[in-house]
């Protein structure tokens, strides 16, 4: 370029060709109401148990930035309050090791069996939980649910996340718990982000869905009844530490420590639920 | 004329960080307030103190931050003088209330697709866990309560730093010290920060912001890195 020659109140035929073109398509700032902040839920359903999951990372703005590596309130949470979860969180700050130890040690919990795992846009996914709660909190105070089973909240949740169908909930779902009716039989649902839904054995939902969901496919079996699976709730845990395990040595945004909850019914027909902290492996 | 939204910060503070320590939180940004590439004032605080309970600051947009300060100390009053309880017991606004009221106003701002262009740092004393609490709530209200924050560039520059060195039972000292550490780093690599800095910090017994001071960088630039590029430094020529 000779850039000499050019006058000093002049553009040479250049300039104004990249002047124009610029002109011609203005750049406008935008502001871009979703991020993506990880995190992998999934759920299993067996005859007498049901399984949530999640792993805890929480990424942030430009999909690199490792924000948290014990995040966990806006990814899995109770119907009826979130006291366990951030207890959980909580504990996860002050003393990882300790939680998770040599072997996971369970967490004995009360409460409904009812678990709802979202992941996506945290604060959408945060934003859910209050609504879905409010409502069920709400519902129940005036008599119109008497216990939180998961397929009247699996409802609650496709009909609160397609009210928003035109400015969507970032929030990819899955639903599990025991079904009071059924005997106790684990249910779970798995949604997309603008409140389709369906009852499945295995369901996983977020960052690395499609590493993970394959994974789970092939380990577990049914048969007769497609919405759960036969094996045993240890064995379940296996399975899901196996398979994060795997999607978190390839998936960014999947890692740090899998949270489990796990709600079975035993043979007198007793609930109980507890929760193990595993860790995934350091990277 | 129709309404007009944020689309981009114009006066800006860059990154906020902050730790918990053993007793206590502290948070420190400098204060310089940026007009694009221009260094527009070079002593503007970003950290508040708010009803001596609770700490605030932010980066981002400048005036943002302005209105975020003056609705929290307004609801700070309300909860202290209006609030129904307040006639019978000396009460406080908690900081993880606030940290999630600001969740709220700025879910709220960005569903509107009108945001408060911050990334908020709150830090105070959890009277119920009796345990500091440190939490942050960005533009979009994703909140994240973390035992180490940093906003902006801080997340990229200072939080590996941090995270290396942080431990649970940090005394205070250990925790400014590294604070201003990560701070004259910051000074070192972004180009929208200074080295006068404020330090803030919360105990049980209340928060006290100090008042902004000049971090020493008088030999900064004679850091070896900063004379040999770190590639020639083992003496390969490489790069």
């Amino acid at each position: 370029m000779n850039a000499v020659s050019i006058s000093s109140g002049s553009m040479c035929g250049m300039c104004m060709m990249a002047w124009l073109v610029l002109m011609a398509h203005p750049v406008t700032a935008s502001f871009e109401p979703y991020q993506l902040n990880g995190g992998l839920v999934s759920a299993v359903a067996g005859k007498t148990f049901a399984i949530i999951g999640t792993d805890t990372r929480m990424i942030g703005e430009g999909g690199y930035l490792l924000e948290s590596r014990n995040h966990l309130s806006s990814r899995l949470w109770s119907v009826e309050d979130d006291t366990l979860m951030l207890e959980i969180e909580s504990a996860l700050r002050s003393d990882a090791a300790a939680l998770r130890a040599v072997k996971p040690v369970p967490i004995k919990i009360t409460g409904p069996t009812t678990m709802v795992g979202s992941s996506g846009c945290s604060t959408d996914c945060s934003q859910l939980q209050r609504v879905v709660r409010a409502d069920l909190r709400a519902a129940s105070y005036y008599g119109q649910v008497s216990s939180f089973d998961p397929d009247q909240v699996a409802n609650l949740v496709s009909q609160t996340l397609y009210s928003r169908r035109v400015f969507p909930y970032y929030a990819f779902c899955v639903v599990s718990g025991l079904d009071s009716n059924g005997g106790g039989c684990g249910k779970v649902y798995v949604y997309d982000a603008i409140g389709s839904y369906e009852q499945v054995a295995v369901a996983a939902a977020g960052t690395g869905r499609e590493l993970l969901q394959p994974i789970l496919d092939r380990l577990f079996t049914s048969n007769g009844n497609a919405n759960l699976v036969n094996e045993s709730a240890d064995a379940a845990v296996e399975y899901l530490c196996k398979a994060y395990r795997s999607v978190s040595e390839r998936e960014i945004g999947v890692g740090d420590n899998l949270v489990l909850h796990i709600s079975e019914t035993d043979t007198e027909g007793k609930v109980s639920s507890r929760v193990l902290v595993v860790k995934l492996k350091d990277h | 004329m129709s309404k007009q939204r944020t689309t981009q910060p114009i006066t800006t503070g860059t990154s906020v960080i902050g730790l918990v320590y053993d007793g206590g939180v502290m948070i420190a940004a400098d204060t310089l307030l940026s007009y694009g590439s221009m260094a527009k004032s070079f002593n503007t605080p970003r950290l508040y103190n708010i009803e001596d309970r609770i700490l605030l600051g932010a980066s981002g947009e400048y005036s943002d931050l302005q209105e975020i300060v003056a609705k929290v100390k307004a609801l700070a009053l309300q909860e202290t003088t209006n609030s129904m309880e307040s006639i019978y017991v000396d009460r406080k606004l908690p900081a993880k209330s606030l940290w999630n009221y600001l969740r709220a106003v700025m879910y709220q701002k960005r569903s509107k697709m009108n945001p408060y262009w911050n990334d908020v740092v709150v830090a105070g004393w959890d009277d119920q866990a009796d345990k500091p609490f440190l939490g942050t709530v960005d533009k979009l209200g994703t909140t994240l309560q973390e035992n180490l924050v940093a906003t902006g560039f801080g997340g990229y520059l200072a939080m590996p730093l941090l995270r290396e060195k942080w431990r649970n039972d940090l005394s205070e000292g250990e925790a400014r010290a590294l604070l201003e550490d990560a701070m004259k780093v910051l000074f070192y690599r972004d180009c929208r920060a200074s080295a006068r800095i404020q330090l803030a910090k919360c105990t049980s017994d209340g928060c006290i912001v100090s008042e902004p001071y000049e971090l020493d960088h008088s030999n900064g630039w004679n850091a070896p890195s900063m004379i040999r590029a770190a590639g020639d430094l083992d003496g390969d020529g490489g790069w």
